[in-house]
């Protein structure tokens, strides 16, 4: 098992449901207590860094390219671009299920509470996280191919 | 200048009359709030539609090769942009109602399709403007 199949397993056992707990926190926090700053600000964050944390894995891989030491080559690249792509099509037909279902299936008169809204996004990035590493795991096989962790 | 080029361009004309539009249909909305306005708010969203239907007449590149490394290189940076830019708007679409109107609050449903064009429209131009700016301006060779 290589670093990148290692680093999907924890996200899906790991990472995707402590942010589904996590992500919910502020929503929860902010409706007890009401909006502040703070809850503004840490959910603004774990949600920015939660939806584009797949960006840092490029940007390692350049800064390690630099210094020659690179365990990401092309095929690592090509299965990475095609698991955020898969994850990117998920999501969407999410969002769209999310907004329009509801704007369907609902009387145009009907409204509902704001508290939704944070929790699409919540589950959308859980969406993005779960796929994308399910992606991941597919693309390079259950089986060992010579990967050398 | 490419017909990638030529696309992005006419998306990004097309999608900033669009978002310049949707600023005074929505000020007559928040000022008049008369129900109509919902409807003529329909209006700005034409702009995506029109920018697809504009690319379709665009001529297809000559030569054999249509497209190199390079090109796939922008437009991998160009999806990653797009897809940054549509997340963010969506993040800042579902957090500000939330976070300034109070948890409290309801809003009707009609918003949320307007959030998923406004997305649509995020997605679009932050991909049009990444081609145009990792191309370049000015032209460096590139034939259509």
């Amino acid at each position: 098992m290589n670093p990148w199949q290692r680093n999907a397993w924890i996200s899906l056992l790991f990472f995707a449901p402590l942010f589904l707990i996590f992500g919910q926190l502020p929503i929860l926090l902010v409706y007890l207590e009401g909006p502040s700053f703070l809850h503004l600000f840490s959910f603004a964050c774990s949600t920015i860094v939660g939806g584009l944390l797949w960006l840092f894995l490029f940007f390692f891989n350049k800064k390690l390219k630099r210094t020659g030491t690179t365990q990401f080559d092309e095929r690592d690249q090509l299965i990475l671009i095609r698991a955020t792509l898969v994850a990117y099509v998920v999501l969407w037909l999410y969002f769209i299920a999310a907004c329009i279902y509801t704007w369907l299936s609902a009387a145009p008169e009907r409204s509902i509470s704001v508290n939704v809204m944070p929790m699409v996004i919540v589950g959308g990035i859980v969406i993005f996280l779960a796929v994308q590493s399910i992606a991941t795991l597919f693309q390079y096989g259950f089986r060992r191919k010579g990967e050398i962790s | 200048m490419n017909r990638a080029q030529k696309m992005a361009w006419v998306c990004v004309i097309c999608l900033s009359l669009t978002i310049t539009a949707a600023f005074p249909v929505l000020l007559i909305h928040f000022l008049v709030g008369t129900p109509k306005a919902l409807y003529v708010a329909v209006i700005p969203w034409l702009g995506l539609p029109l920018s697809g239907l504009i690319c379709l007449f665009i001529p297809k590149d000559k030569g054999k090769v249509k497209r190199d490394e390079r090109d796939l290189m922008i437009r991998k940076n160009a999806a990653h942009a797009g897809f940054i830019g549509a997340f963010l708007f969506t993040c800042f679409a579902c957090m500000i109602p939330f976070f300034i109107l109070g948890p409290k609050t309801v809003i009707s449903v009609k918003w949320l399709p307007q959030i998923w064009f406004g997305t649509s429209i995020a997605q679009f131009f932050f991909y049009s403007l990444t081609i145009i700016v990792d191309y370049g301006r000015a032209g460096k060779g590139e034939k259509s």
